[in-house]
């Protein structure tokens, strides 16, 4: 297989997994010209969004999503594999949190795989997992082989429904894979308008939505993220379009859940990143501060696009895909989507179509 | 250490002296030295024509207006040029912690007349300025020091706030002197001020205008007082949420509700509830009201309190 470019100039190793599989098949896939450094204990720790640092996860894999407080969970349960993104969206919470982070990949797999082992052999209900919290889930899979790593872990686990959250097309390396039928790819999606001027590496959308083509058509449940939605201009029909998009693309039937979670982002976001954003003027709707310290539109502005795509949703989609919004409130819950469930509640929903 | 004739003294404030104290201290320290007379010596350089005064400005300015002919000056290495800022330094230091313009007055000057670098600064003289050691610390000083004077006074005065400095300084330099501009005389506060310079500049990006045109566009030029135009700054920046605000006062007057009820909605109108607040002094009293309220509502009374709801 031809390996397209790595997003990444450098790679820095710790000493300590220098000698790990996963470190190993790694740089036999990285370009012979890259440079490679060997980081001992002690060291300063990279910097940059272009340098692939290779170390130990020495805390959890596996965790309960941290969501944002005051609002309804979905009982969502983060594996973590990587931190840092390539794409580098403009609204990304890692611009704020982690400006300046390395691509950062753990090379202690094992560790993660008895973590979650131990874990998911309590589970006796179905739990949806998400390798794409803290990085996107397929980005770097040329280089990694993560989605090999995680169909063999959660074949003996048909209660585990993992999710690889995605803005690239990289669907041929999960094909390829043999992907057990508790495997998930899932795509953000916004309108190309909105890809071009704010997710400008990240796969075009219609690229992304031929990707979910290839996995359905091999027979994979596919997921899809409305997330952030950007009430800006004609919203209604851009995204509206999308939806159509979507289900042109893919049956209802193969689609495990959408989810909608309108732009937010913390104040202080804006405080560091306000005037570079300048030009965008879509940094500067009608936020307004809500209890978490999070910035979200304006409540009406939310409830009238959370009502409007999912209301396009359920006409295209002929309401059989589970649709949850994400870090809202019950009220919001009730006010866009009709309803008003509990976490057990959301559980069951999302895991019924899977 | 040597008495100098004021009329041998050359004098050149532009070029050495940093000093900018808020107009409280200065009326403190002239009082002082009225009363005690110049206590500490200035600092100056010989030269080949002559000397020069490098430290105590204000010193010398109270003498010459005292008639006073002679002083005592402390003659210090003009060779040396990062070592004689260095005394400078500590010369200014011995009248307590520098503000935000003297700060930046001097790292400039400093620069200037030294060649060094910021890096240099950040590695030598920042931590004894009160700055953090990096580069970036001096940007928000700097920024402010070039300012007019008229503004760096609003600066050393308290009336505007370092706290939101960075706002300004990471701006574009017109859409910040717009603001100090537009804001010139206005009583804000400081807080209202970062919020109004927020909002403001937000409003205008919102619209891909400068600040400048923005305000022009939207008649706010002509302003003058602060709660006014923070008012109607806020107004544009939120339109919706503005007019909201103002429908829902409308709808809550129009409800005639008894005088012991109120509505008022959360901040933001978040989470589509609203909060009904009753006082009474008697459970008679509030039995009665709640019955009164809920014949309102089973009468479509409340009806205009619906789009709020949900």
């Amino acid at each position: 297989m031809t390996l397209p470019t790595p997003p990444f100039d450098r790679v820095v190793v710790d000493e300590e997994v220098s000698s790990a599989p996963f470190t190993l098949n790694l740089l036999g896939r990285i370009p012979t010209e890259m440079a490679v450094h060997s980081r001992v204990s002690g060291d300063p720790l990279p910097k940059g969004r272009t340098t692939l640092h290779i170390t130990r996860e020495s805390g959890s894999f596996l965790k309960k999503c941290p969501c944002t407080p005051g609002v309804l969970r979905c009982g969502y349960r983060v594996f973590t594999l990587g931190f840092q993104c390539p794409f580098g969206c403009t609204y990304c919470f890692l611009r704020f949190y982690a400006p300046d982070e390395p691509l950062t990949l753990y090379a202690n797999l094992e560790d993660g795989a008895k973590e979650f082992e131990t874990e998911a052999r309590t589970w006796q209900k179905p739990v949806r997992v998400g390798t794409g919290e803290f990085t996107d889930s397929l980005a770097l899979e040329p280089w990694t082989g993560h989605a090999g790593f995680i169909a063999n872990l959660i074949r003996k686990y048909p209660n585990a429904l993992m999710e690889l959250k995605t803005k690239s097309a990289l669907i041929e390396p999960v094909l390829a894979v043999d992907p057990p039928p508790n495997l998930l790819v899932a795509w953000s999606v916004n309108p190309q308008s909105r890809i071009d001027s704010d997710e400008l590496l990240t796969a075009s959308l219609s690229a992304r939505l031929q990707a979910a083509k290839s996995a359905a058509d091999a027979g994979m449940k596919v997921a899809f993220h409305f997330d952030p939605i950007f009430i800006e201009g004609d919203w209604q029909k851009d995204y509206g379009e999308v939806v159509e998009a979507i289900f042109d693309h893919v049956a209802p039937e193969m689609v495990a859940w959408i989810s909608l979670g309108t732009l937010r982002f913390p104040k202080r976001f804006l405080d560091k990143w306000g005037t570079r954003l300048r030009k965008n003027p879509a940094y500067f709707n009608e936020f307004v501060l809500g209890p978490d310290g999070k910035l979200r539109y304006f409540w009406p502005m939310r409830r009238e696009a959370y009502k409007f795509v999912s209301d396009c949703i359920k006409a295209t989609g002929g309401g059989v895909v589970p649709v949850y919004l994400c870090m809202e409130s019950r009220s919001m819950w009730g006010s866009g989507l009709g309803w008003r469930p509990d976490e057990e509640e959301v559980e069951i929903l999302l895991s019924e179509n899977c | 250490m040597k008495p100098v004739k004021l009329s041998e003294l050359y004098v050149d404030a532009g070029k050495w002296s940093f000093s900018f104290p808020p107009r409280e201290r200065a009326e403190e320290t002239s009082h002082s030295l009225v009363r005690f007379g110049v206590m500490r010596p200035v600092l100056v350089i010989e030269t080949g024509g002559g000397v020069e005064l490098v430290a105590g400005c204000a010193r010398v300015a109270h003498c010459r207006a005292h008639g006073i002919d002679e002083i005592w000056a402390r003659v210090v290495d003009g060779s040396d040029a990062t070592g004689l800022w260095e005394l400078l330094l500590e010369d200014q230091l011995a009248e307590g912690a520098m503000n935000i313009v003297e700060v930046g007055l001097y790292i400039s000057k400093r620069l200037a007349e030294t060649g060094e670098s910021l890096a240099d600064g950040a590695k030598g003289f920042f931590q004894r300025l009160g700055l953090s050691p990096k580069e970036g610390a001096a940007r928000e000083p700097l920024w402010v020091a070039g300012l007019e004077l008229a503004h760096q006074r609003r600066f050393v005065e308290g009336e505007l706030p370092e706290a939101g400095l960075r706002l300004l300084t990471e701006a574009p330099r017109a859409d910040a002197l717009t603001i100090l501009n537009v804001t010139a005389g206005m009583t804000l506060g400081r807080n209202k001020f970062i919020e109004t310079a927020r909002w403001a500049m937000e409003g205008a990006w919102r619209e891909k205008l400068d600040v400048a045109a923005w305000l022009k566009a939207n008649d706010l030029n002509d302003i003058a007082e602060g709660e006014t135009f923070r008012k109607a700054i806020w107004r544009l920046r939120f339109p919706q949420l503005s007019r909201w605000t103002d429908e829902f006062a409308a709808d809550v007057t129009s409800l005639k509700l008894p005088g012991n009820v109120s509505i008022s909605h959360s901040k933001g109108f978040e989470g589509g509830k609203l909060r009904l607040t009753t006082s009474f002094e008697s459970v008679d009293e509030l039995r009665e009201t709640l019955e009164d309220i809920a014949e309102s509502a089973e009468a479509g009374d409340l009806s205009p309190l619906e789009k709020y709801l949900g």
